[in-house]
C-alpha cells in the first residue's frame, strides 16, 4: 500500500480527511470534455453536471430522484477509467452520498451485470490492489457498506475479509488502521461479526491491542482497534468466548493508564458488553475494576455516555459481590483496596475457614496486602487493616511465618514509627504475633 | 509567531477537533444501528411468536369445528338411514295390506277363514250372548261361518252359544281403485253385553297386531341383525 499523498502521522483518518478536502474534492472533472468527445452520453453529463459540486442536500434530492442511473454512471465510469484522480474523486463521492442518505448503499448493491456475479463488488475489489492508499481505503469503506446493505456471495465476503485480515498482520500501522477502518463499516452487521469471528479475527485484533497496550503510543490506532472489538462484543457470542483470554485484563488496564476520553469511553461501552458475558464479571473483579469505578464515577466527564456506561458497570458487578461467598467478598475488598473493617477481618471462624484459600493465585491475596504496606500513599485505616490481616494469616496458617518470611517480613518495622496510633497499635501487635514461635503454646496456657 | 504558523497551528486544531467529533459521531451511529437492529429483532421475535400463537389457536377452532361437523354428518347420515329403512318397513306393510284385499276373492278359503276367526273370537270372549258385525259383501258367507263356529265352539268347548249376525251395521267395504273412505279388508268384530267387550278380529287389526309384534324379525329378515346392538335377553 502506498501512502505517498497521504501524511499519517495524526493517524489514516485525519490523513484522508485533510487529503480529501484539500486535494480530492478540490479537482475538476472535465465533464464537459468527456462530453463532447463522447466518452459519456448527453443524459450522463445531465445527471453528472446537475449533481457534482452541489449542496448536499441538492445531492441528495438529484440522487433519491434518479438512483439508479447515477449508481450505474458511478460505478460503470470508475469501472471504464483508469485515471487514478477521477477515480479517486468518484469513490469519494459514492461514500460521500451513502454517508449523506444510507439508503444509497442498497441501491449501489441492487445492480448487476449478466457476465459478472460479483457485479457492482468485483469493481471496488480491483481497486483494493492498486497502488494507492486513498483508493484503496474509500474503496474498501465503499465495499464495506455496501456488502452490509446487500447480499454478497460467500466468495465475495471471504477475499475481502481474507483482504482485510493481510492488513491487519501487517508491521506498518497506517495499514493496519486501513484495514480496521474498514472493518469498522463491515461489523455493524452481525452476520459479518460471526463470520470475522470464525476465521480467527477477534484473536488477531486482540493480539493487536495487547501489542499496543504495552507500548501505548498511538492513539488513534488504540482507538481504532478498540472500536473494531467494540462492534465485535454486540455479539453475545463471541462476547463469551472473550472471557479468558486477557481482554478484560487489558481494557481495564488502559482505563486506568490511559487518560485520553475517548479510549476510556470505548473501553468503558467495551467493558459493558462484555459484562454478564463468560466470566467476564468475575474478570474485572479480579482486576480491581470495582475501586476504579468508584473513582472514575466520582470524575467529571464531557461526555454523557461515560457516566451511563460506569454507573450500568457498577451496578452490574454489585449484583455478583452481593452473590459471592464471604472470602469472595473478602478479596473483591483487599484487591480493590478500599479496606473496611468489614465484619469478617474479626471472624475467627473466618480465618478458620478461609485459611487455605489464601494460597489460590500464588499467593494473590497476601501479595495485595503487602502492596498495600509497601506504597506510601496508603491510608492509615488501610495499613491497619493490612498489618491486621497479616497477622491473623500468619496465626492460622500453618506454614505462615515461612511465606512471610519468604516475602518480606521487614516491611513491618517502618510503620511503628509512624504517627498514628491505631497504625503503630496493629503493627506492634503484628509483629509480636509474628516473633513469638509458640504462640500457640502461650495460647493455650 | 507570524500568520501563516498561526493559521497552520489553528488548522491542525480545528483537524483535531473535527477528527474527535467524527468519531464520537461514528461511535453514535454505531449505537444507533445497534439499537435498532437489536430493537428490530426483538419485534420481530415478538410479533412472529403472536403470528405463531395466534394461528395456533385458530387451527385448533377449526379442528374443533371440524369435529362438530364430523359427528353432524354422521348423525344425519344415520338419521337418513333410519329413515329409508323406516320407509322400507312402511313399503311392507303396504305391500301386506294389498295382499290382505287379495284374501276375501277366493271365497272357499275365506269362509274357513271366517269361520276360524269367528270361533277364535267366541273362545276369546268366553260370553253366552255374542253378537257378530261383518261386512256387506260377506252377509252371505257369514251366515254359514257362524254357525259352523258355534257348531265347532259346542263341540270342542261343550257350551251352547247364542249368537246374532248383525242385520244393521258392517263394516266397511273392501278397498277399491277409486275409493277413499275407511275400508276393510275382510273379517268380522265380536261384541258382548251390548257392545261392553269387543273383540276386533278384521283382518286389517290383525295385521296391524302383528306388524307391532314382528317388527323386529321383519327388520333383521332386511337388514341383518344389529352389529351394535349387545344385549340379548
Amino acid at each position: 500500500m502506498n501512502f505517498r499523498e497521504l501524511d499519517t502521522s495524526n493517524g489514516v483518518k485525519a490523513a484522508e480527511s485533510s487529503f480529501r478536502t484539500k486535494v480530492v474534492l478540490a479537482r475538476e472533472i472535465p465533464w464537459n470534455g468527456f462530453a463532447s468527445s463522447n466518452s459519456i452520453t448527453s443524459e450522463q453529463y445531465n445527471l453528472i453536471s446537475k449533481y457534482d459540486k452541489h449542496t448536499d442536500a441538492e445531492k441528495k434530492e438529484k440522487f433519491a430522484a434518479n438512483s439508479a442511473s447515477y449508481v450505474n454512471f458511478f460505478v460503470n465510469f470508475i469501472n471504464s477509467t483508469s485515471n487514478i484522480e477521477i477515480i479517486q474523486y468518484l469513490l469519494t463521492l459514492i461514500n460521500e452520498i451513502i454517508e449523506i442518505d444510507p439508503r444509497a448503499a442498497g441501491a449501489f448493491s441492487k445492480i448487476t451485470k449478466d457476465d459478472d456475479k460479483s457485479y457492482p463488488y468485483s469493481v471496488f475489489f480491483r481497486l483494493l490492489n492498486r497502488e494507492d492508499a486513498y483508493t484503496n481505503l474509500h474503496a474498501s469503506i465503499a465495499l464495506a457498506q455496501i456488502m452490509c446493505a446487500g447480499k454478497p456471495t460467500q466468495n465475495d465476503v471471504e477475499s475481502f475479509f481474507n483482504w482485510i485480515l493481510k492488513l491487519l498482520r501487517k508491521n506498518n500501522s497506517s495499514e493496519v488502521e486501513v484495514g480496521l477502518i474498514a472493518l469498522q463499516s463491515l461489523l455493524l452487521k452481525d452476520d459479518f461479526r460471526i463470520f470475522f469471528n470464525n476465521i480467527d479475527g477477534s484473536a488477531l485484533l486482540l493480539n493487536i491491542l495487547q501489542a499496543l497496550s504495552t507500548s501505548s503510543v498511538n492513539i488513534q490506532l488504540l482507538y481504532e482497534t478498540i472500536y473494531a472489538i467494540w462492534l465485535l462484543t454486540y455479539n453475545k457470542d463471541i462476547a463469551a468466548a472473550y472471557s479468558g483470554t486477557g481482554l478484560v485484563a487489558n481494557l481495564v488496564q488502559l482505563v486506568k493508564t490511559v487518560a485520553k476520553e475517548k479510549i476510556v469511553r470505548l473501553s468503558l461501552s467495551t467493558l459493558r458488553n462484555l459484562l454478564n458475558n463468560g466470566k467476564s464479571n468475575e474478570e474485572m473483579i479480579d482486576n480491581g475494576f470495582v475501586r476504579m469505578l468508584n473513582i472514575l464515577n466520582i470524575k467529571k466527564w464531557g461526555d454523557d455516555d461515560i457516566p451511563a456506561d460506569i454507573e450500568v458497570l457498577i451496578n452490574g458487578l454489585a449484583k455478583d459481590i452481593d452473590n459471592m461467598s464471604s472470602f469472595n467478598k473478602y478479596k473483591t475488598e483487599i484487591i480493590s483496596g478500599e479496606l473496611e473493617w468489614t465484619p469478617v477481618h474479626k471472624s475467627e471462624r473466618f480465618w478458620k475457614e478461609n485459611i487455605s484459600k489464601f494460597e489460590e493465585n500464588n499467593y494473590q491475596v497476601i501479595k495485595h496486602l503487602h502492596q498495600i504496606l509497601k506504597t506510601s500513599q496508603s491510608t492509615p485505616l488501610q495499613l491497619s487493616i493490612a498489618c491486621h490481616d497479616l497477622c491473623e494469616f500468619v496465626r492460622h496458617h500453618s506454614r505462615g511465618k515461612a511465606i512471610m518470611t519468604i516475602t518480606n517480613q521487614t516491611r513491618y518495622h517502618g510503620y511503628d514509627v509512624k504517627s498514628n496510633e491505631e497504625v503503630k497499635n496493629q503493627a506492634l501487635f503484628a509483629l509480636q504475633k509474628m516473633m513469638l514461635n509458640n504462640w500457640e503454646y502461650l495460647n493455650a496456657k | 509567531m507570524d500568520d501563516t504558523q498561526v493559521n497552520a497551528q489553528l488548522d491542525q486544531m480545528k483537524n483535531f477537533i473535527l477528527q474527535e467529533a467524527q468519531d464520537k459521531a461514528n461511535e453514535i451511529k454505531t449505537k444507533a444501528t445497534q439499537e435498532f437492529t437489536s430493537e428490530k429483532g426483538r419485534i420481530f421475535q415478538n410479533e412472529k411468536i403472536k403470528i405463531i400463537k395466534e394461528y395456533e389457536k385458530k387451527q385448533k377452532l377449526i379442528e374443533v369445528q371440524k369435529k362438530i361437523n364430523l359427528s353432524n354428518e354422521l348423525n344425519k347420515s344415520r338419521l337418513s338411514v333410519l329413515k329409508v329403512r323406516e320407509e322400507c318397513l312402511r313399503d311392507v306393510i303396504k305391500e301386506a295390506q294389498k295382499k290382505l284385499a287379495t284374501i276375501s276373492d277366493d271365497k272357499d278359503k275365506y269362509q274357513t277363514i271366517l269361520k276360524n276367526l269367528i270361533y277364535q273370537g267366541f273362545v276369546k270372549l268366553n260370553e253366552n250372548k255374542i253378537q257378530v258385525v261383518g261386512r256387506k259383501e260377506d252377509a252371505g258367507l257369514l251366515e254359514k261361518a257362524t254357525t259352523e263356529a258355534a257348531a265347532q265352539y259346542k263341540k270342542n268347548v261343550g257350551k251352547s252359544i247364542d249368537v246374532s249376525v248383525d242385520k244393521e251395521r258392517f263394516l266397511p267395504q273392501g278397498p277399491k281403485s277409486d275409493y277413499n273412505g275407511p275400508t276393510c279388508c275382510g273379517g268380522v268384530i265380536l261384541s258382548a253385553l251390548e257392545g261392553r267387550i269387543i273383540c276386533k278380529n278384521t283382518l286389517d287389526s290383525r295385521l296391524e297386531i302383528c306388524f307391532d309384534q314382528l317388527t323386529p324379525v321383519i327388520r333383521t329378515q332386511l337388514y341383518g341383525a344389529s352389529t351394535s346392538r349387545k344385549f340379548f335377553d
